[in-house]
């Protein structure tokens, strides 16, 4: 390699590396405020302490772009009136007569408000409607237990210190444990990463802790699984990362990047990426890569190959025999598609457009469009049937969520007007939230439904200077 | 130049200035934020120019030096060797700013905000480090990483085997490695 160009070099790095003055008072005002050095066991569930704060938790069902919809329900509480009504009296498919678009005007039923829960918080952030499972400087949600009885909160205490509450079904709190990152193993027993990098598996209600050993961030599953990707050096050849059984016990090192389990825990989206994808000038690289699924086991399953992701979205569909994931050709004439993979056939069916998603039953993805086209495909929340291949728009919006087993929200940030579908044993309810057009979404962060899909944690606030209240919605 | 624009290169010259007071690292270790001011502040800028270079992101980068005082101050009993706190702060902002890499899944493209041409820059040699910026951008992390810490930290491959903890002549080689991929990349930028 020639000096002159490692002279190139240094002279290009150090161009590049020159920061604005503004950017350098911030860790300054981070030193002023650092916590007391007693909170040694300290965790964290934000990446930044002053600034934007970013929940570090993934909750365990994340609803696509649910943080809008969930500032409808959190506005409601603060702006406007919740209401629902049965729409049939039998059990019938969830999106059989789906109104949508803000066109119900249902009448309020005493059944569709949600009742209050037991807590042993007292006040809210807000004049709020639904019941407050807790209130905050700082809230993220952190899970539902495999059989859905118990839930997790954390909760930033003062600057840098970070507390998980676990919560029973009727709101009551069970443990509290500093932790920032956090994974259900069982009913009974969970994982936690601490803010000294170290994983730990611990028990409700006990105060022992078993040190796993040092872990960078978990992936955690529905049905109790979790994967732990080890601590980067900035040397390692790859990413890998380990399985962690019931018991405590870890699986051998694997390459990759979990992802997101399947919902059974039997089977593991693994991303390995290769390389950066070669991009036009001007365009953002994607990083290219294969995407595997692998038995919990580690057994490899079937993969794909040559995908390009920027920003890796993988979710299984509830029955885990479907893949859905975004594949980036970074072309000038081809945006953004989706890929699913048929998991016992390595088939794959491409969506030409793309958007969030959610798989609202095993059969049927959602995703939110934003015309890139200049309007020649309408935006909109499209319906993908799997079976069929047939894409149809299923409503206007820009907002989709699904529990996948029927329940689906689907709404628009411009109207401010949300529609939330809950089949139940016998009934199908539809509650329409009105939004006060001052709540923006960026008051909302965590959501997350119970696994049966009854019932949805929200979490709203100011997440900057809080307060933010986790709040409990069942119809 | 912008003169809000702060040249991390001056600073790089305040960081290897004299030992590390024992003292200091003591003071902090016991709660003394005045102390570990004083300790970090040497390091910020500069810190903050790597954390640049591996997230590709101003403010990514502020969020990742923030994480790193953040995990600094609250581990600063595991430092033992009080001379060795530079190297023990810039692993964890590398580690850090990695970890932000890794969560976004991709990179950022950086921007280049080249000097003014001195009286011997050539427009020719300008045009050469805006290709080499971009070739430098589409650098897997691990090897902006390595450069980072080669040819803006210009740590001595001792310091950056015992950052990342390897052998030396493993760290030789990636970087000799590295190097040869960005100018791969870059011949690619000039063919574009």
């Amino acid at each position: 390699m020639s000096d002159h160009f490692e002279d190139a070099l240094e002279q290009t790095l150090a161009d590049l590396a020159k920061v604005d003055r503004a950017t350098v008072l911030d860790p300054r005002d981070v030193i002023a405020g650092l916590p007391d050095r007693r909170w040694t066991r300290v965790f964290r569930l934000r990446r930044s302490i002053s600034g934007l704060l970013v929940p570090r938790w993934r909750p365990e069902f994340t609803v696509v772009g649910a943080a809008v919809l969930i500032a409808a329900v959190v506005a409601v509480s603060i702006f406007g009136h919740l209401q629902g009504r049965p729409v049939v009296s039998n059990s019938e498919p969830a999106t059989a007569s789906l109104p949508v678009g803000g066109s119900a005007t249902p009448s309020a039923t005493p059944r569709a408000t949600p009742k209050p829960s037991p807590t042993i918080r007292t006040g809210s952030a807000f004049d709020e409607m639904l019941p407050v499972i807790l209130t905050g400087r700082s809230v993220a949600f952190g899970g539902w237990s495999p059989d859905g009885s118990r839930y997790a909160v954390g909760e930033a205490i003062g600057d840098a210190s970070y507390v998980a509450h676990l919560f029973d079904r009727s709101g009551r709190e069970v443990d509290s444990f500093e932790a920032e990152d956090f994974a259900w193993l069982s009913t009974d027993s969970f994982v936690v990463i601490r803010n000294d990098g170290y994983a730990y598996m611990g028990r409700v209600g006990s105060t022992d802790f078993t040190k796993l050993g040092r872990f960078d961030w978990l992936v955690a599953g529905r049905a109790g699984s979790v994967a732990l990707t080890d601590w980067p050096d900035g040397a390692t050849p790859s990413q890998t990362y380990v399985v962690v059984s019931a018991d405590g016990s870890l699986s051998k090192p694997r390459n990759g990047e979990p992802e997101a389990w399947s919902r059974d825990g039997s089977m593991l989206a693994v991303w390995h990426p290769t390389a950066l994808a070669p991009a036009p000038s001007g365009v953002q690289p994607a990083t290219l890569g294969w995407l595997e699924v692998v038995r919990s086991t580690g057994v490899s399953v079937v993969s794909v190959s040559q995908i390009k992701m920027a920003e890796p979205q993988v979710a299984f569909s509830p029955d885990g025999a479907r893949l859905a994931f975004t594949d980036d050709p970074q072309s000038a004439d081809s945006s953004v598609r989706i890929g699913v993979l048929e998991i016992p056939s390595g088939r794959v069916s491409l969506i030409p457009q793309s958007g969030p998603f959610a798989w609202a039953t095993s059969d049927e993805l959602l995703f939110a469009y934003t015309s890139v086209d200049y309007g020649v495909t309408p935006a909109g929340i499209y319906s993908w049937w799997a079976d069929t291949g047939q894409l149809a728009m299923y409503g206007p919006g820009d907002t989709v969520g699904a529990s996948g087993q029927g329940a689906v929200v689907i709404g628009s940030d411009t109207t401010h007007i949300f529609t939330f579908t809950q089949p139940t044993a016998n009934k199908l309810w539809v509650v329409t939230f009105s939004v006060g057009a001052s709540m923006g979404p960026d008051a909302i962060h965590d959501s997350a439904w119970s696994p049966d899909g009854s019932a949805l944690i929200l979490v709203a606030g100011d997440w900057n200077n809080g307060p933010m209240d986790a709040l409990l919605f069942q119809p | 130049m912008d003169a809000a624009i702060i040249d991390a290169v001056v600073d790089r010259g305040r960081e290897g200035d004299g030992r590390v007071p024992a003292d200091l690292v003591d003071r902090a270790i016991r709660g003394d934020r005045g102390a570990f001011d004083r300790l970090v502040e040497p390091h910020l800028v500069v810190a903050l120019g790597a954390a640049r270079l591996i997230t590709g992101d101003e403010e990514d980068a502020a969020d990742a030096v923030q994480d790193g005082l953040l995990a600094g101050w609250q581990s600063l009993e595991c430092l033992r060797d009080p001379q060795l706190f530079p190297t023990w702060f810039r692993r964890i902002v590398i580690r850090s700013a990695t970890r932000f890499v890794r969560r976004r899944g991709h990179l950022v493209q950086l921007d280049l905000d080249l000097a003014e041409p001195g009286p011997t820059d050539s427009l020719e040699r300008e045009f050469d480090r805006r290709q080499l910026a971009r070739a430098f951008a589409r650098l897997d992390p691990k090897d902006r990483v390595l450069l980072t810490l080669h040819h803006y930290w210009r740590l001595p491959v001792a310091e950056s085997a015992q950052l990342l903890g390897l052998p030396e002549g493993t760290v030789r080689s990636r970087v000799h490695h590295a190097l040869r991929r960005l100018r791969a990349g870059y011949d690619a930028e000039v063919r574009r």
